[in-house]
């Protein structure tokens, strides 16, 4: 809490129905954020378990400055992974953080089973868990307008439910925030799933008193400034990360055809000019955040004959219009927008159901699978039917479906083409073919996700320069490093430019923490070292993956990558990580 | 020679003169010229190095030194964010 | 020349609510969006786009002034009204007089809130949804 010495935590029983607050002041020495979440994970977890074991915890925590400062929205979700098996670490905007702020909670730790599907409501004047039977088998659509239709809350509530996919059990099913965030990576819907839970709603207005208001508003003010003033900002809200379709093309660096190619020769066609032109009908952003990069696409659709249309309108950006434009080789902007309803409504990752999508199409093509068992004639392009695909995937039809939804590291072991599977330790690959610092990037990354050290952007900035494998290695450790700070702020990345460390010290000190760069330093290196605790909890070692060979047949932007070279990087940073795994903590006696 | 060139997002800005309204492109001739560098075009249109990502020309990506001819389409672009 | 707030270009909104952030800072000293004298809403759910609820500075009728029973009301130059706190007795009748909906209520103070058509919010807009207009200074 701000300009308190501890961190709340909720803490909700689904077994027993047991509620209870804690105030945690050892948790300030992971300042809030990823930080908190890390550490509650740590306490909550069973590494012997499954992911989806009653026992296994879902953690949410905002960050140590949020929703108070512009472009500090986010909310962390930490789970055991269902996808990977290993840390599940996923950010949304939304309300989510200005609600739980609100509410009182710094974190929510969700552990047990319901009896009955159920959704939870947290108010500052309570915590309820309710009937959710009648909502069982929605699309997180229709689940969010009743569950808004029958709490109050209105305009200070965040509401985040589940798709099929995650009451199915899909190791990549998401949760929905605020009809256009997710949690989507790594599986959080199926632990949702796997506890019963339809929804969660947060509501909250707690009265807080800002007791140094001069200072607080200066920083306001200049912040402000200085996002919307900065012209990356200006990008985002423009055309948005779509901007990057054509130009990544043109390098060949984006993931075509099942990462046949770095190049989609459609690419000017599902850009973000083009989706500005032909679809774009609003902009939003997240609560405190003046940027508003969220871009809502509307298309068209025969629902019947006779005329009879329907007008859909979904959120897009690049990481969507990457897996479910060029990976499926779907060449127009109405066509892409069609998968994504289908991803949407079923709760799913965009990311991770592209890549399996992609495997299914090459393996049918290669009659590793048949048409008896895909049901559909599933081709690149062809976007009604990979729409449908969707549909089967979270409903588990048969039982290539059912292994589809398990994963393309799954699917891909159990039926063939496991080197064609585009899966980076167990999840699907990111929009970003552009070099060592993109592959080994999500391979090291803790979350193996692009945004834990963008390698993507170290592969740019060095794009004419011979490989330093040492240079690769100090780049993506201290980004992960930073990123654990940024994240236990909770700062959209998007903004990571503009919190510089002076910023962040001056905003910190607005809510009542005083730290030097160096206690900052430490804080982010305490986190990290969680987190790497954790994974080897639960049984990850960088040295046992194994990579589809395919990423070293396609060229990057960078030329073709060695495997060799890869497993040496990988191993350089797995020595690295050992060594921060057996440094002292000394500083966190300042914090007892 | 006569080229066109087609500037991305930011970069459009050190050129906004060139740009008629409502078009993403313009035209450029280079007087007693047939061809140019790409690494003389960006400087010749003001744009800081440290901004451009890459260029195209004729939707292929190309080094900063190759040569672009008339009738030439050019892109480029700023540097690449995501997150 | 006195000023009042408008809200003509609504339609830009994409829901940051940074203003509702500012003006319960700067008026109220209080991060709670609760405390702010404008509120942002949708039409149920996000689907459907943003309005502002915020005081219309009514100029020759004002309906939250009539409904007062002790005069802590009083005409603002260039329309809307002003709060005399220590006359107020938290009866909320300029909070049902006021058919826009815009007096909103604060439990904690026991006082309605009343927007002073600062401009605060306006300078913390960031796509000019809210502006301020000069108008008549009649009272």
């Amino acid at each position: 809490m701000f300009y308190k010495d501890y961190i709340r935590v909720l803490n909700i029983n689904l077994s027993t129905g047991r509620i209870r607050v804690d105030k945690r002041k050892d948790l300030r020495a992971y300042l809030g954020g990823v930080g908190v979440a890390s550490k509650l994970l740590q306490e909550n977890m069973n590494p012997d378990l499954p992911p989806l074991h009653e026992d296994q915890p879902i953690i949410f925590a905002i960050g140590a400055a949020s929703s108070v400062f512009p472009v500090i929205t986010k909310t962390v979700a930490m789970f055991v992974s269902p996808l990977t098996g290993e840390l599940g670490e996923s950010y949304a905007g939304g309300r989510l953080a200005f609600t739980m702020l609100h509410a009182g909670y710094d974190a929510i730790v969700i552990t047990g089973k319901s009896q009955k599907p159920c959704y939870v409501t947290v108010t500052q004047t309570g915590v309820e868990i309710k009937d959710a039977r009648a909502f069982w088998g929605m699309d997180s659509d229709k689940v969010g307008s009743y569950i808004r239709n029958r709490e109050h809350g209105s305009g200070k509530r965040s509401i985040i439910r589940i798709g099929p996919a995650g009451e199915n059990l899909c190791s990549y099913a998401s949760v929905c925030v605020d009809t256009y965030r997710h949690f989507g990576r790594l599986g959080l819907g199926a632990v949702f799933g796997s506890k019963l839970m339809k929804a969660m709603q947060v509501t909250g207005d707690l009265p807080m008193p800002i007791p140094n208001f001069k200072d607080y508003f200066k920083t306001y003010s200049k912040l402000y400034k200085q996002v919307t003033e900065t012209e990356v900002m200006a990008k985002y809200h423009d055309a948005g990360t779509p901007i990057n379709v054509e130009p990544l093309s043109a390098m060949g660096g984006l993931p075509t055809r099942n990462l046949t190619s770095g190049t989609f020769e459609h690419a000017e066609n599902i850009s973000g000019e083009a989706f500005a032109k032909n679809n774009l009908i609003r902009k939003m952003a997240c609560t405190g955040c003046p940027v508003g990069c969220i871009h809502i696409g509307q298309f068209r659709r025969e629902f019947d004959h006779g005329y009879e249309y329907e007008a859909i309108s979904v959120g897009y950006d690049y990481e969507l219009i990457y897996a479910l434009g060029s990976f499926l080789g779907v060449d127009n902007t109405d066509g892409v927008l069609y998968v994504i309803d289908a991803v949407e409504r079923n709760g799913l990752d965009a990311m991770s159901c592209g890549v399996v999508l992609g495997w299914a199409c090459e393996a049918l093509e290669r009659g590793i699978i048949t048409e008896e068992q895909t049901i559909l004639p599933l081709k690149m392009g062809d976007y009604v039917n990979l729409a449908k695909a969707v549909d089967y995937i979270a409903q588990g039809v048969n039982q290539l479906y059912t292994d589809m939804g398990k994963g393309v590291k799954h699917v891909a072991k159990k039926y063939g083409g496991y080197d064609f599977g585009m899966q980076i330790a167990g999840n699907e690959m990111p929009g970003y073919h552009t070099g060592y610092g993109s592959l080994v990037g999500a391979l090291v990354g803790a979350r193996h996700s692009h945004l834990c050290n963008a390698g993507y952007s170290y592969d740019q900035s060095n794009r004419d320069k011979e490989l330093d494998k040492e240079k690769l290695v100090d780049y993506l450790i201290s980004e992960e490093i930073e990123r654990c700070l940024l994240n236990s702020l909770i700062i959209c990345l998007f903004a990571r430019k503009v919190y510089s460390r002076e910023n962040i010290r001056m905003v910190l000190k607005c809510v009542g923490l005083d730290y030097t760069d160096e206690t900052l330093t430490d804080i982010a290196k305490r986190i990290l070292r969680t987190k790497l605790e954790i994974k080897k909890s639960l049984g990850f070692a960088i040295q046992d993956v194994k990579l589809p060979k395919r990423f070293f047949e396609t060229p990057t932007t960078t030329g073709k990558l060695d495997q060799y070279m890869a497993n040496e990087i990988a191993e350089e940073y797995a020595r690295r990580c050992e060594e921060i795994l057996a440094e002292e903590d000394e500083s966190i006696k300042e914090f007892v | 020679m006569v080229i066109t060139v087609e500037l991305f997002h930011t970069l459009k800005k050190y050129n906004k003169e060139r740009f008629k309204d409502d078009e993403n492109s313009f035209e450029l001739s280079i007087d007693g010229r047939d061809e140019i560098l790409l690494d003389e075009l960006v400087s010749l249109l003001n744009i800081p190095d440290e901004e451009v990502g890459f260029a195209t020309i004729n939707s292929v990506k190309h080094n900063w030194n190759d040569p672009i001819k008339d009738g030439d389409r050019i892109k480029i672009f700023p540097v690449i964010i995501a997150g | 020349m006195a000023r009042a707030l408008r809200t003509d270009g609504m339609r830009k909104c994409i829901g940051c609510f940074s203003c509702m952030t500012v003006c319960a800072a700067v008026n109220k000293h209080n991060f709670s969006i609760s405390k702010s004298a404008i509120k942002i809403k949708t039409n149920g759910g996000l689907k459907h786009g943003f309005y502002a609820t915020v005081c219309h500075a009514c100029k020759d009728d004002r309906a939250c002034l009539e409904a007062c029973p002790t005069g802590a009301l009083v005409e603002r130059k260039g329309g809307g009204v002003l709060l005399n706190k220590d006359m107020c007795t938290g009866c909320k009748k300029c909070v049902d007089a006021c058919i826009v909906g815009a007096v909103f209520f604060d439990e904690e103070e026991n006082l309605p809130i009343i927007c002073k058509h600062c401009g605060s919010c306006t300078r913390f807009c960031p796509h000019q949804c809210l502006t301020m207009e000069e108008v008549d200074d009649v009272l």
